[in-house]
């Protein structure tokens, strides 16, 4: 009996004590990503050429030489069968993977702006290598390049107001893979979890416009169309 | 008598002439199969319709079959495409100049890439709308403005390079670095698909029932940092919500070995059928 009023003790306690909003990665990983970028960065200037630079968003090879990297911005994911089994009002945050309110974050994927001056040219993606129990954490490249999409989830980035979103908390980047959509994720002060989007684009019959808060009306018209997903590529 | 029976004939021919023209044809005049006039100009070989192989998929939703015969909005950055260089003046070049066509359906990326690649080889410009005519047994893909309509013409689908006009080699396991460059150096994009394994697997793996996505990019270069050894693809990737971009991936994800993506498949040493 008495074990039993513990458990339910503790599970109520568990079910009225807010989660810690707050999506900081943890000291270690972050420190660990910061000096990977910089090797990163290091080995993307390696690899810029004459013929190349400006694919990869650079007005000049020599630019390279003088970008730095901005903060990282956390990946987070909306994964196929989460999103195919997406039925309004549920909260977005059902959607998002891994759980975007446990601190430190549990991401394994940072998208890091590389600027020239204060201006985005391009991005490279971080991912985490799945460290031995015990030994220090360890990020690798994942890409370089896609020097729209950062621009577009910076951008969006700097058109949510401060005073909008959850103190201590920055905004991050949401995935929707199936699509190749981008959306940038934060909290409100409210603990509201709000998706913005990145890009003008059209969901079936429906327009969303870039910086545009996505409704549920919206989610629920990319998950009939991800229901359509066959398997094949995309 | 016969007076009558010519009126009766008249009217049932343009009776029938009013009906069965679909949509489409009503608002565009066009009742045909077959490429973009584009395509048309480039003289791409075409065969007869072919019964799909592959796994059907199921059909569009409601929402999106209400505006299936309105003409598909074109994002304006994309009405306007590079110009395509002959492949002859091209070998040596690395990156090879592909023009980065953008994906206009949300599922659109194996017609995009071989739209990319064939243009870029000189087999013309392959709309999306024609592929999708062509995979899906449809008459109605094409827009007036020749974009894909989406619902059941948007559907992932493997590239079909024969159909065009053009051969191709095709194989599940990754090329090796040199087969890869091989095919840059002899000024030939090739198409691969790749599937991300479990993003975000950092914790809480179990619970969640991750369903790999397939998608299929253009490789167009290769490099390598000497002073890190990396070596990597360049590589178009294209997306339904802005234009295609460029990405440098490293060798290792695109072969699978890194762990990170699994490797599904390769359209390679892509030629006119003639050419071997």
């Amino acid at each position: 009996m008495k074990s039993l009023s513990v458990f339910l003790f503790v599970a109520l306690a568990l079910a009225v004590v807010p989660v810690t909003l707050a999506a900081p990665l943890g000291t270690n990983e972050l420190a660990a990503a910061r000096t990977q970028g910089s090797n990163s960065l290091a080995t993307f200037e390696g690899l810029i050429t004459p013929s190349n630079f400006q694919l990869m968003g650079f007005n000049a090879v020599a630019e390279v030489g003088t970008a730095t990297n901005g903060e990282p911005l956390l990946i987070y994911t909306v994964q196929l069968t989460q999103l195919a089994g997406y039925q309004p009002p549920n909260n977005f945050g059902l959607l998002v993977h891994p759980d975007p309110r446990v601190e430190p974050a549990p991401v394994t994927r940072v998208i890091v702006p590389i600027l020239v001056g204060t201006n985005v040219r391009s991005s490279m993606t971080l991912r985490l290598v799945s460290a031995a129990p015990g030994q220090p954490v360890r990020w690798t490249n994942a890409n370089w390049g896609y020097s729209g999409l950062i621009k577009d989830l910076i951008g969006t980035y700097r058109t949510i107001p401060q005073n909008q979103l959850k103190s201590g908390w920055s905004p991050f980047a949401v995935e929707i893979p199936v699509f190749d959509i981008w959306l940038i994720g934060y909290y409100t002060p409210q603990n509201d979890l709000r998706f913005r989007a990145t890009s003008d684009m059209r969901v079936g019959a429906v327009a969303i416009n870039r910086n545009q808060d996505i409704s549920e009306a919206h989610m629920h018209q990319m998950a009939i169309i991800a229901q359509r997903y066959n398997g094949l590529p995309n | 008598m016969k007076f009558f029976l010519g009126l009766m004939f008249v009217s049932v021919a343009l009776t029938l002439a009013s009906c069965c023209c679909p949509p489409f044809c009503k608002q565009h005049g066009r009742w045909s199969y077959g490429p973009g006039p584009y395509a048309k100009e480039e003289k791409t070989t075409k065969t007869e319709v072919k019964e799909p192989d592959r796994a059907e998929g199921s059909t569009g939703s409601a929402s999106e079959t209400e505006s299936f015969f309105e003409d598909p909005v074109e994002r304006p950055e994309c009405r306007e495409a590079r110009s395509s260089p002959q492949p002859n003046s091209v070998q040596g070049q690395n990156p090879l100049p592909v023009a980065p066509i953008c994906q206009e359906g949300m599922y659109s990326c194996w017609s995009t890439s071989t739209e990319m690649i064939l243009w870029f080889l000189g087999g013309g410009r392959v709309r999306q709308c024609d592929q999708a005519n062509h995979a899906f047994r449809s008459l109605n893909c094409c827009g007036g403005n020749d974009v894909l309509r989406l619902g059941n013409c948007d559907l992932p689908w493997y590239p079909d390079f024969e159909q065009w006009g053009y051969k191709f080699n095709h194989r599940w396991a990754p090329l090796e670095w040199g087969q890869a460059t091989g095919e840059i150096k002899a000024g030939r994009p090739f198409a691969f698909a790749w599937a991300r394994r479990n993003p975000n697997t950092a914790t809480a793996a179990a619970s969640v029932q991750a369903t790999t996505v397939s998608h299929m990019l253009v490789v167009i270069g290769y490099g390598t940092d000497s002073l890190s050894g990396v070596d990597v693809l360049i590589a178009f990737d294209p997306s339904p919500v802005r234009p295609t971009q460029a990405v440098m991936v490293p060798f290792t994800d695109y072969d699978g070995s890194s762990g990170d993506y699994t490797h599904a498949e390769d359209y390679w040493s892509i030629r006119p059928k003639g050419i071997e």
